[in-house]
C-alpha cells in the first residue's frame, strides 16, 4: 500500500491552504482517510479506547443490509444498482458542497442515508425521481439541521415523504413483481399486499411475505433477509433493541384490537380472525424494514431508555391506525415521521419525570 | 444489590504476582508535585546532608503534607528543574528511625507521609486531618489495568494490615471502615474474611462483580449510602504504612508499584523508594515511541518527560505504545485481534483474550449520535452524553440537574465512545472548576 499513501502523500499539497484546491479539501480528506486512517493518539485519559469508529458503526449497517440489498436485485433486476448509484452520487455532492462550504469533515451517516433511500422506494422508480428524493432529504432532512447528528427527522424518509406527495402516481403505479424483469413471472405489475388488503379484503400468506413473493419496495418485499439483517444489528449492538421490539410488538397487539373490533378487512370467507390480521400487519408492508433500519436510527429517535419503548409504541399505534382508518394502505413512513418529531419532547418529559425527584431534595 | 454497566478492558501485560528486585539508584529525583500535591514549600537548602524520613518540602495549600526523604543524602536542587535530587546515597541505619514526639497521632500520620494516601470521596482532595469521617473506604482488588495485585501487597502481612486498621479506626475516631473485595478473588476474599471476623463491629467486607469500576470507593459510597462528604477512601499499602508509622516510626518514603503493560518485557511489582529514576526501570528504550501512564490506563495521567523520578502519590506505571502508524481500511477489517464493546469485530467469536493496545484513538472525532453506549456501561447510571452536551454548551447547572455529581470518574464513557468525545476530561474540568469555587467560597 505505500504506492497508495505515495500518491496520497503527491496529492495533498494541492488541497492543503494554499493549494489551487483547497476548497475541496473535505473531499480529498474523507477519500484519504477512508484508506488510511489518521494517525490520532488519546491525549488524556483514557489512554485506550475502544476500536470502534463511527466509519465501521455506519459500515455495520451496510452490512446488515447486504441480505435485502441482494434479494432485491435478484427480485428488480440490476436497475437496482443504478437507484443506488443515483442516491450516492446526489446525496454524496450534497453532503460534499456542505462539508466544503462549512469547512468540516463529511460525515460519515450519509453511507447509510444513500443506501437506505432507494431500498424504500418502489422498484419502478424513474433515476430522476431518485436524485430529487435523495437531495431533499439529505438537504432538508438532515444538512440544514446542522448535520449528522443534529438531523431531528430520518432524512431518507424525509426524501420519501417528499416524493411521496410530489409525485403520487409515479410512486403508486410502479410496483412491480418480483422476477418479473427476467420472466419468472407473468405479471410485469401486481398490486402490494397492503393495497390488496385494503381494496379487496386480501390478507397475503405469511410465508408468500417472508420470501418476498409479493410486490412491494425495493428492500422490503424479503423479508427473511431483513429480519436477519434487524437480528444481527441488535446482536452487534449498532441498533438499540428496544424500539425495534416494541415496534414490532406493538404493531401486533394494536393490529390485534383492531381485528377483535372487527376493523380487519373483510374478506371471502367473512372476515379475517384477529391473530391472521395480527401476523399479515407485522410481515405486510414495511413495518419489519421500518422497524429494524429506520425507527431504531438512534438520531432521531428517543435516546432515553423509557423513551426508546415509547418511541416504538407510538410508532406501532399510528401504524396501525393509519393503516385501518387512513385513505393511505400503509402508514410506516408517517408514523416514523411522526414519531421523530415527538421524539425530543418524550425524552423531555423521560428526563424530568426521572430527575424531579432529585430537584425536591435540591429544594 | 443491582450494579449497573462496567466493563473490563483486557490489557495484555498484567503484572505478575511477587516482588521483583531491582537495581539500586546513584541518585533519586523527588519531583515536587505529583497529580494532587505541589510542594512548593522548600525545607531544605542546596548542599544539605538530610537523613531518611526529614522534610525536604511541605505542600502549603494541602495542609503542609511532606515530601519526605527516602534515604539519606545530599540534596542538590539545581540537577533537575521542579525535583529535588539527592545524591550520595546511602541507606539509614536501621533503629535510627525518627523518633515521635508526643503528638497528636494524625499528626503522626501527616509527618510520616501516610496522610497524602487519604482523599475525600467527594472531591478527591486530601482531607483536613482536623475532619473525622464516617466511613473509611479501601478498595483491596483492583479492578482497573493495572495496578498493584492484592495478593502480592498481603503476603505475610495480614495481621500487619489488621493492626493497621485497628489503628486507622482509633486514629480516625472510631470511623467505620469497608473493604472492597472482587467476588472471584477467592483467596483474598477469605483472607479477608478472617480479618472482618475480629472486627465486625466497624468493619465491613464490600463484595462486587468483576468487572471495572466497582472497586470504586464513589460508587461503593453510593451504593451503599454513604454520604460522600463524610467518605474518605485509601489503600491497601497505606494501611500497613499506619501500622508501620505509629508502631515502628517507619515514614511512608517506600512504595510497591506495579511496572505493567503490553509494553514491559516482563510485568511485575518493584518496591521502591519515591524519587527512583524512572529511567533506570529500562521501558524507555524499545525503537518505538512509548507512553507511560502513571496509574491505570483508563484513569491516570502520562508521565511527562520533564518528570525523571517517581512522584509520592505513583501506584502503578503502565506502558502502552504510542500510536504512530496509519492502518490501512481499519474500518473493514474483520478484526481478529480488536475487541470492542460493541459486537462488531470478529474477534466476537473468539474467546477471551488479552489485547495489546496503544493509545490509537481508533478513529475520528465526530458528533455524538446518541448510540447510547456510554449509558449502558456507565457504573452510576446518569447519561454521559447528555452531561457532556450541557456542559459543552456551558449550561452545569443543567448537568447538576441529571446528576453530574453522581460521576465517578472512571472514564468508561470515553473509552467505549463511538464519535471518540473524551467526556472524561470535559467532565473532570468542570469538577476542578467547582472545587476551586468551591475553596473560593471558604
Amino acid at each position: 500500500m505505500k504506492w497508495l499513501s505515495d500518491l496520497f502523500d503527491s496529492f495533498r499539497p494541492q488541497f492543503e491552504k494554499r493549494g489551487n484546491l483547497a476548497f475541496l479539501k473535505p473531499l480529498y480528506e474523507a477519500i484519504e482517510f477512508i484508506f488510511f486512517y489518521p494517525p490520532a493518539r488519546t491525549a488524556t485519559a483514557p489512554h485506550v479506547r475502544d476500536p470502534l469508529d463511527i466509519k465501521r458503526y455506519m459500515s455495520i449497517v451496510i452490512v446488515a443490509l447486504l441480505p435485502s440489498i441482494c434479494a432485491s436485485i435478484w427480485f428488480f433486476g440490476p436497475r437496482i444498482l443504478l437507484m443506488i448509484l443515483v442516491s450516492y452520487a446526489v446525496g454524496g455532492l450534497v453532503e460534499v458542497i456542505f462539508a466544503c462550504v462549512r469547512k468540516t469533515e463529511i460525515h460519515e451517516g450519509f453511507f447509510v442515508t444513500g443506501i437506505l433511500f432507494p431500498l424504500i422506494l418502489p422498484p419502478a422508480t424513474p433515476l430522476w425521481v431518485v436524485a430529487v428524493g435523495i437531495f431533499v432529504g439529505v438537504f432538508f432532512g438532515k444538512e440544514v439541521f446542522g448535520g449528522t447528528g443534529h438531523n431531528i427527522f430520518n432524512p431518507a424518509l424525509v426524501g420519501r415523504l417528499f416524493i411521496t406527495i410530489s409525485f403520487p402516481t409515479i410512486l403508486t403505479s410502479g410496483w412491480t413483481a418480483p422476477g418479473a424483469w427476467r420472466g419468472a413471472v407473468d405479471a410485469v405489475s401486481s398490486a402490494t399486499p397492503m393495497a390488496l388488503a385494503k381494496t379487496q379484503g386480501v390478507l397475503t400468506p405469511a410465508t408468500d411475505l417472508l420470501l418476498g413473493i409479493p410486490s412491494g419496495s425495493v428492500g422490503e418485499t424479503f423479508r427473511i433477509g431483513i429480519i436477519v439483517g434487524g437480528i444481527f444489528l441488535m446482536l452487534t449492538r449498532v441498533s438499540n433493541w428496544r424500539v425495534p421490539v416494541s415496534y414490532l410488538v406493538s404493531v401486533c397487539v394494536f393490529a390485534f384490537v383492531a381485528g377483535l373490533f372487527g376493523w380487519a378487512p373483510a374478506t371471502a370467507e367473512g372476515g379475517a380472525s384477529a391473530f391472521s390480521f395480527a401476523l399479515f400487519n407485522l410481515l405486510g408492508g414495511s413495518v419489519l424494514f421500518g422497524a429494524m433500519f429506520m425507527a431504531c436510527c438512534p438520531v432521531t429517535s428517543c435516546y432515553t431508555l423509557p423513551g426508546k419503548y415509547i418511541f416504538g409504541i407510538g410508532c406501532g399505534v399510528l401504524t396501525v391506525l393509519i393503516r385501518v382508518f387512513s385513505g393511505y394502505v400503509e402508514g410506516v413512513m408517517f408514523s416514523i415521521v411522526i414519531m421523530n418529531s415527538f421524539a425530543p419532547l418524550i425524552d423531555h418529559v423521560v428526563l424530568q419525570m426521572r430527575y424531579r425527584s432529585v430537584e425536591t431534595q435540591g429544594n | 444489590m443491582t450494579f449497573n454497566g462496567g466493563y473490563n478492558v483486557m490489557l495484555e501485560g498484567a503484572p505478575s504476582p511477587g516482588i521483583a528486585p531491582y537495581q539500586k539508584p546513584e541518585v533519586l529525583y523527588l519531583p515536587l508535585f505529583s497529580e494532587s500535591l505541589d510542594f512548593s514549600n522548600l525545607q531544605v537548602e542546596h548542599g544539605e546532608a538530610v537523613t531518611k524520613g526529614q522534610i525536604l518540602a511541605k505542600d502549603p495549600i494541602n495542609f503542609s503534607v511532606p515530601l519526605l526523604a527516602p534515604m539519606d543524602g545530599t540534596v542538590n536542587l539545581e540537577r533537575a528543574e521542579r525535583h529535588i535530587a539527592l545524591e550520595n546515597l546511602s541507606s539509614a541505619k536501621e533503629g535510627a528511625a525518627m523518633q515521635a514526639e508526643d503528638e497528636n497521632q494524625r499528626q503522626t500520620l501527616l509527618r510520616m507521609g501516610v496522610w497524602s494516601s487519604l482523599a475525600r470521596v467527594d472531591s478527591g482532595r486530601i482531607p483536613d486531618p482536623e475532619n473525622t469521617p464516617a466511613c473509611v473506604v479501601i478498595p483491596v482488588s483492583r479492578l482497573e489495568p493495572f495496578f498493584p495485585d492484592a495478593q502480592t501487597l498481603l503476603k505475610d502481612a495480614l495481621e500487619q494490615f489488621g493492626a493497621g486498621l485497628d489503628l486507622l479506626h482509633k486514629i480516625l475516631g472510631d470511623t467505620e471502615v469497608m473493604l472492597i473485595c472482587a467476588e472471584h478473588d477467592s483467596g483474598i476474599k477469605s483472607q479477608l474474611q478472617t480479618v472482618t471476623a475480629e472486627r465486625s463491629a466497624w468493619l465491613k467486607l464490600f463484595e462486587v462483580p468483576e468487572l471495572y469500576p466497582f472497586d470504586s470507593p464513589a460508587l461503593a459510597a453510593q451504593l451503599n449510602d454513604l454520604n460522600p462528604e463524610k467518605t474518605w477512601a485509601t489503600d491497601l499499602q497505606a494501611v500497613l504504612a499506619v501500622r508501620a508509622a505509629i508502631e515502628d516510626n517507619h515514614p511512608f518514603v517506600k512504595r510497591i508499584i506495579s511496572v505493567s503493560g503490553p509494553m514491559v518485557d516482563s510485568p511485575g511489582h518493584h518496591q521502591l523508594p519515591i524519587g527512583y529514576p524512572l529511567a533506570d526501570l529500562g521501558f524507555r528504550n524499545g525503537g518505538v515511541p512509548l507512553r507511560v501512564v502513571n496509574g491505570g490506563v483508563l484513569t491516570g495521567t502520562a508521565v511527562e518527560s520533564a518528570q525523571l523520578g517517581l512522584d509520592c502519590g505513583c501506584r502503578s506505571l503502565n506502558v502502552l505504545e504510542e500510536m504512530t502508524k496509519r492502518e490501512v481500511l481499519a474500518f473493514v477489517q474483520p478484526g481478529f485481534t480488536k475487541r470492542s464493546y460493541s459486537n462488531t469485530f470478529a474477534s466476537f467469536f473468539k474467546p477471551l483474550f488479552k489485547e495489546k493496545f496503544t493509545t490509537a484513538l481508533g478513529g475520528e472525532a465526530r458528533p455524538c449520535v446518541f448510540c447510547g453506549f456510554c449509558e449502558s456501561v456507565c457504573p452510576a447510571g446518569i447519561i454521559p452524553h447528555l452531561i457532556y452536551r450541557y456542559l459543552d454548551h456551558d449550561r452545569p447547572e443543567d448537568a447538576y440537574r441529571v446528576e453530574f455529581d453522581k460521576c465517578i470518574d472512571c472514564g468508561l464513557c470515553s473509552y467505549v465512545c463511538v464519535s471518540k468525545i473524551n467526556h472524561l476530561e470535559l467532565f473532570r474540568a468542570e469538577r476542578q472548576r467547582a472545587i476551586a469555587e468551591a475553596i473560593e467560597g471558604e
